[in-house]
């Protein structure tokens, strides 16, 4: 872990520093001005000149909270741009009485006529606050007369009193970024680790102690001694900088743009008293594991869970004669059928848990903390995990930051080892849902937390049978298909058409079928089990002098490859592992034969597996086939073999027959 | 949904039969105008059969700042009859409700969650809106979810007897009305329950539902006004918007310098379009009373953005600086927009433009588009009945239509194929009307690789990769623009056993639902005309033997089609025409519309030109 106290690295001076009077709020340059692209991003409708963050301890009620202060100017090169003329300034309040403040803004557009700027204010009364939600609030504003040449600048300042999270700093946009900086002054009191991501060089990287002797308590000063309760210091100064910062491009099949943006992240790790000692925050993992234990919102939650789960089960749910699998089996249903989620994530409880028992409805955190106290109560081992969901990003395991996190499944070990989430009825009772899956989750237990894996390398299968009767007068096909979705396959289908037969129908009339009269499922409310759709419908044959002509694998396979850069540097994440599977049948009419085909084809290695084995008889052609994306991750270095390979699988997979009259 | 295995029919307390889906068992409004003052309560009675259906148990109720809301009562009722539990105030949240396309409104909604462990259950909870401005007594669809039946509904009206209204409502509803004593009461109810589905080329989904509207002839909305007529509601705007047409003095100075030397008028107008049009962009604000009044022209030309009613003010404040008298239109925006009902005069509208009367004339001036030819109003606002305001001499206008001319797309393309199937392709495309629009939009709102991605999403086959392209509108007022594209082909030819098969790019038709299924009538806003030409250079055409398509063509009520293949020298032509009549057409006739568009998909079917090589023959 790198700390603040041991980094002093004086380096480098650059022409472009954040003390160049170019970056100073309200100082325009003539090239600035006269700037009509970028010449590295000549077809970027904007760039970023500078962006300054600047985090200072002040004075707060004899103690202190946190003032950051952004400041960021903006040139506009083209119209497709204006849209950053919006401006949303997020902040937090605890919901407990402590909340963020912005305490000024301040926002210019300057436009140039005959080379002299034309500065415009954002008027207070044109700065609107947005509650998004009961903890955050937006102040937002749009600059005035924004238009192609136009520089925008703003200035605000956020006032917190939370220290937990110093506020973060991301160097990279989707536009271009010529200087990005950030600067954070260290007062003694306060120890913060950080984590640099996607950096692999700070073009400033800077620390040095602060003019100014600051004071905290009473100090007196005679003989050359200083007197008191109090403290004397000053501020240490960290300064830390990127010049020209590419934008950021997003790409298909990444977990989060959180992993990959480049950004540094801060977290409170100790705590000095000013009259001697210190408190160490979360310095590791296992300080973090206790401190969850002993939060109100958490460790209480699961006691406070436990006193009503133990009642249940002595009054209602008596699973004493199963076996620990069957209880786990047993109280995890429960929890799924008498409580409901939400849809909030989360890792801290809102609500008591005597709340969470009688509005039936509940957060992630409050279900699955429920649900471990209830297994706990039964006498299995279970206990919470703490993970970040695919869009909030990847845990860096060598930083132990607390904000890395932002959900709680359940880690049971009843028979096997398995993990559970309660916010989802479409699983079965030891699945967690493909938002979760995201590398690695932390055990919050009495003694030493441990990581576990969370990836699954359980494939998914979908099972097709599509039979096919031509009528080759109509030029249709009757078609039956069959399909069975297993694992994630079939949770997507549970949760994505929720059993509808309307939308069941509306999709796969979008898979090739060209009518669709009738759609049955199976085992919808048994998630343990395959998921099973019979559809009956029909296929349209085309007809091409003498040839009737169908697909037989319908547009079921995949149809575009996604994966369309050159290069690739971020993994390329399926979430698990899938097959997909056919079995076609296809009754030849009387009076025709099959003049083309898809070929027998076979390609197995530790990627891919894709295999395609057709059989002909004189009235009939039957087709074996599937396909494996063997990983649920690829690396970077397998992209252009698995790129490679689904343009094969696309190619195989669409395919067509061809009959003629014989 | 029924399941292949068993169909489990059970019985409750709150309905017979077999039920799996969530209900609104009941849901009424009553509506009562006192002391001037609108009180709106809203009782709900919500059946939740199945866990699936929870998200009718998370409760949303809408309200703005102007008005007061109360929540009277929230709680769950089980399966037995009993009250099992009631909402507490601390359970209930609220957020802002903005809509998408506004940047900020004081709207907000107050949101609370009623779930329950034992299926079915019964949400039941009601709330009172209270507001001093209000342009509607009532304006209410029998229907409270659209994926979800509502199985009663009522809506109840109690006004003072001197209190005058006008009534408008579907003969899906029944309607009685009595006097009690000093108040008449008016009641809507449901006759059916049925909601109706959104089916393609049909009316919009919201004329389609049942509909009562009480509208009050006199109302206070910001300045007192009278709906008794469209004059009067008109003349209502007129007042609203008086004095917000007054540029300051210094965006006059400019104006003068723009119109500096021009006397035609016309040329005048146009000048003072663009100078909106470069100047300004569409963001909406919206609070207070700004859903209809609008901010006056000072404030766009201070912050060179507005919402369509500010950016309308504004252009209507250069005009009237330059001297050139303009009026306010509102209208209903869309490319299939409600319709206006004409005998009520109300406020049916949702959008601003502007008309300005000339030498017999009118200019119509679309102002949040600053991509838009001048005079142009395109499928978002032609052909439909606008209020153009005028004082007492406000009057329901039609806007112009767009005709089959001011729709055609002709493309022209040039393929040029070896016997590969690779080669290289040159498209031309003269666009005008939906198309036209949407790539304006994306030459000024999107960055080139976003354009870029649009255009090569559009391109009709997949065999091709865009090498390059160019948009070509040598005057900023065309109405059409020439779209260039420039593709590298492969795959151009199909090999079916010994044959080689070519087939030119599809054309897009629209998915209509079968005759069986089709409940509701046609409606074709404008109309689609489309031709196509394709050249086809095929040096090594001598080689095979061709079989091209019959000609086809089809003429019907709707529309027509055809395409004629022809052989040229080492090369043939394809020239295709579709073509989609504007127009409302009754249910009975469904059946030939989706004859006339299967009849050209079979066609598309088989046209395929078969080249068989001569060495085979």
């Amino acid at each position: 872990m790198k700390n603040f106290v041991f980094v002093f690295c004086f380096l480098l001076s650059l022409t472009l520093r954040a003390q160049d009077p170019l970056m100073e709020f309200g100082s325009m340059s003539q090239d600035q001005i006269n700037m009509i692209s970028y010449d590295k991003a000549p077809d970027a409708p904007a760039v970023v000149l500078f962006d300054l963050g600047e985090s200072y301890f002040y004075d707060f009620d004899g103690g202190y909270n946190i003032r950051f202060t952004r400041t960021r100017r903006v040139k506009i090169f083209d119209q497709s741009a204006t849209d950053l003329a919006e401006v949303r300034i997020p902040f937090y309040a605890d919901g407990y009485g402590k909340t963020e403040r912005v305490a000024s803004i301040e926002a210019f557009t300057y436009n140039f006529e005959n080379g002299r700027p034309i500065k415009k204010a954002v008027a207070p009364t044109s700065i609107f606050e947005e509650q998004i939600n009961e903890r955050w609030r937006v102040k937002k504003f749009v600059f005035p007369d924004v238009k192609k040449g136009s520089v925008i600048e703003y200035r605000y300042v956020l006032e917190t009193p939370f220290h937990f999270n110093l506020p973060d700093w991301t160097f990279q946009d989707k536009i271009p970024t010529l200087y990005s900086q950030y600067q954070v002054s260290m007062i003694p009191f306060y120890d913060y680790a950080y984590i640099a991501q996607g950096i692999t060089e700070f073009d400033v990287k800077h620390s040095e102690e602060g003019k100014f002797e600051r004071r905290w308590g009473n100090v007196t000063e005679a003989m050359g001694q200083s007197y008191g309760r109090g403290v004397k210091f000053k501020d240490l100064i960290h300064t830390y900088a990127i010049k020209d910062i590419p934008a950021f491009k997003d790409e298909s099949y990444i977990t989060s743009p959180n992993d990959y943006l480049m950004k540094i992240d801060f977290q409170l790790s100790r705590f000095y008293r000013p009259q001697g000692g210190s408190t160490d925050i979360i310095t590791t993992w296992e300080n973090l594991n206790e401190s969850l234990l002993k939060n109100d919102h958490f460790g209480d939650f699961l006691k406070q869970s436990r006193k009503l789960t133990g009642k249940l089960l002595e009054k209602e749910l008596d699973v004493s004669s199963l076996s620990e699998a069957e209880k786990a089996e047993k109280i995890i249903q429960y929890v799924k059928d008498n409580f409901s989620w939400n849809q909030t994530y989360g890792k801290y409880t809102s609500k008591s848990a005597k709340d969470l028992w009688s509005q039936k409805s509940g957060s992630a955190a409050e279900l699955n903390l429920l649900l471990v106290a209830f297994l706990q109560e039964a006498g299995l081992k279970a206990e919470p995990l703490l993970i970040s969901t695919r869009d909030h990003g990847k845990i860096h395991t060598e930083y132990p930051f607390e904000h890395f996190f932002n959900y709680v499944i359940a880690f049971v070990e009843a028979g096997q080892p398995f993990l559970a989430d309660a916010t989802s009825t479409a699983l079965p009772f030891n699945r967690i849902p493909p938002r979760c899956m995201n590398e690695l989750g932390l055990v919050v237990q009495e003694g030493k937390p441990v990581w576990l894996q969370l990836n699954s390398e359980i494939t998914a299968l979908e099972n097709k049978q599509i039979q096919f009767k031509l009528d080759p007068d109509t030029r249709t096909a009757t078609t039956t298909v069959s399909i069975q979705a297993t694992e994630y396959e079939g949770y997507l289908y549970r949760t994505r058409f929720r059993d509808d037969e309307e939308s069941l129908k509306t999709y796969f009339k979008g898979k090739g079928l060209h009518t669709v009269e009738m759609v049955r499922t199976s085992k919808y409310e048994e998630p343990d089990k395959p998921y099973i759709i019979g559809i009956k419908g029909t296929s349209e044959i085309e007809q091409i002098g003498s040839n009737l002509i169908l697909s037989p694998f319908l547009d079921f396979p995949m149809q575009e490859n996604l994966l369309r850069q050159e290069e690739r540097t971020y993994p390329v994440d399926f979430i698990y592992p899938k097959m997909d599977q056919f079995r076609i049948i296809l009754e030849i009419p009387e009076g025709y034969e099959l003049t083309d085909a898809p070929k027998a084809f076979q390609e197995s290695n530790e990627l891919v597996e894709v295999n395609i084995t057709p059989q002909q008889t004189a009235t009939s052609l039957t087709i074996n086939a599937h396909y494996h994306i063997k990983k649920s991750v690829y690396s970077p270095q397998e992209y252009q073999k698995i790129k490679g390979y689904l343009d094969l699988i696309i190619k195989q997979f669409n395919q067509q027959v061809v009959l003629q009259k014989s | 949904m029924k399941s292949f295995s068993l169909i489990i029919c059970c019985l409750w307390i709150f309905s017979g039969g077999t039920v799996l889906q969530g209900q609104v068992i009941d849901y009424r409004t009553f509506v009562r105008i006192e002391k001037g003052k609108r009180i709106t309560e809203k009782s709900f009675q919500i059946q939740i059969n199945h866990k699936d259906q929870e998200d009718l148990a998370n409760i949303e109720i809408p309200y703005s700042a102007d008005q007061e809301l109360d929540l009277l009562e929230a709680y769950i009722v089980d399966r037995s009859g009993q009250t099992v539990r009631k909402l507490k105030k601390k359970e209930v949240t609220v957020r802002s409700n903005i809509s998408q396309s506004s940047f900020h409104e004081d709207d907000y909604v107050q949101t609370f969650q009623l779930h329950w462990h034992e299926f079915p259950y019964q949400i039941r909870y009601s709330y009172r809106l209270t507001e001093q401005k209000f342009i509607y007594v009532a304006r209410w669809h029998p229907v409270l979810y659209t994926t979800v039946p509502t199985l009663s509904a009522s809506l109840s009206v109690e006004v003072p007897a001197d209190y005058p209204l006008a009534i408008d409502y579907s003969p899906a509803l029944d309607y009685t009305t009595e006097k009690q004593g000093d108040v008449v009461l008016h009641r809507w109810q449901a006759k059916v329950v049925e909601v109706p589905k959104s089916e393609t080329l049909a009316p919009p989904f919201s004329e389609i539902i049942p509909l009562a509207t009480v509208v009050p002839q006199r109302f206070d909305y910001a300045i007192e006004g009278s709906m008794g007529s469209w004059a009067e509601y008109g003349d209502w705007h007129e007042r609203l918007n008086a004095s917000l047409d007054e540029l300051p003095a210094a965006e006059g100075r400019v104006v003068d310098k723009l119109l500096a030397g021009i006397t035609d008028q016309r040329e005048r107008i146009q000048k003072l379009y663009h100078h909106l049009q470069d100047h300004t962009r569409y963001i909406n604000v919206a609070i207070d009373v700004g859903g209809l009044k609008p901010y006056p022209a000072a404030y766009v030309a201070k912050n060179k953005y507005g919402d369509c009613k500010a950016l309308t003010i504004y252009m209507k404040a250069l005009l009237k600086w330059a001297g050139i008298p303009s009026h306010y239109v509102v209208i209903h925006a869309g490319s299939n927009p409600v319709r206006v009902k004409a005998g009520l005069p109300s406020q049916q509208f949702n959008h601003v433009i502007l008309g300005v009367p000339l030498e017999g004339d009118t200019i119509w001036l679309e102002n949040t588009a600053g991509y838009l030819p001048y005079n142009y109003l395109g499928t978002f606002t032609q052909n439909r009945l606008a209020l153009w305001v005028d004082g007492m001499n406000s009057r329901l206008v039609r806007t112009p239509t767009m005709e089959l001319s001011e729709v055609l797309e002709h493309s022209t393309y040039r393929f040029q194929l070896q016997e590969s199937g690779q080669g290289r392709v040159e498209v031309s495309q003269r666009l005008r009307g939906k198309t036209f629009e949407s790539l304006l939009f994306g030459r000024r709102e999107l960055t080139d690789q976003q354009l870029q991605d649009r255009i090569e999403a559009g391109i009709p086959w997949s065999t091709v990769k865009l090498s390059n392209w160019e948009i070509i509108q040598p005057h900023r007022d065309q109405t059409d623009l020439e779209l260039k594209l420039e593709l590298e082909a492969r795959d151009q030819f199909r090999r079916i056993g010994r044959l080689v098969v070519l087939q030119p790019p599809e054309i897009d038709l629209p998915d209509l639902e079968s005759p069986s299924v089709r409940k509701q009538s046609v409606r074709i806003p404008y109309p689609v005309n489309q031709q196509d030409e394709m050249f086809y250079e095929l040096p090594f055409l001598a080689k095979y033997r061709v079989e091209l398509p019959d000609p086809i063509a089809i003429e019907t009520p709707f529309g027509l089609y055809s395409e004629h293949y022809q052989l040229k020298d080492t090369g043939m032509v394809l020239n295709r025409t579709f073509q989609l009549y504007r127009g409302d057409y009754p249910l009975e006739t469904y059946p030939e519309l989706y004859n006339f568009i299967q009849a050209i998909r079979n066609a598309r079917k088989q046209a395929a030109v078969v080249l068989t090589a001569v060495s085979d023959d």
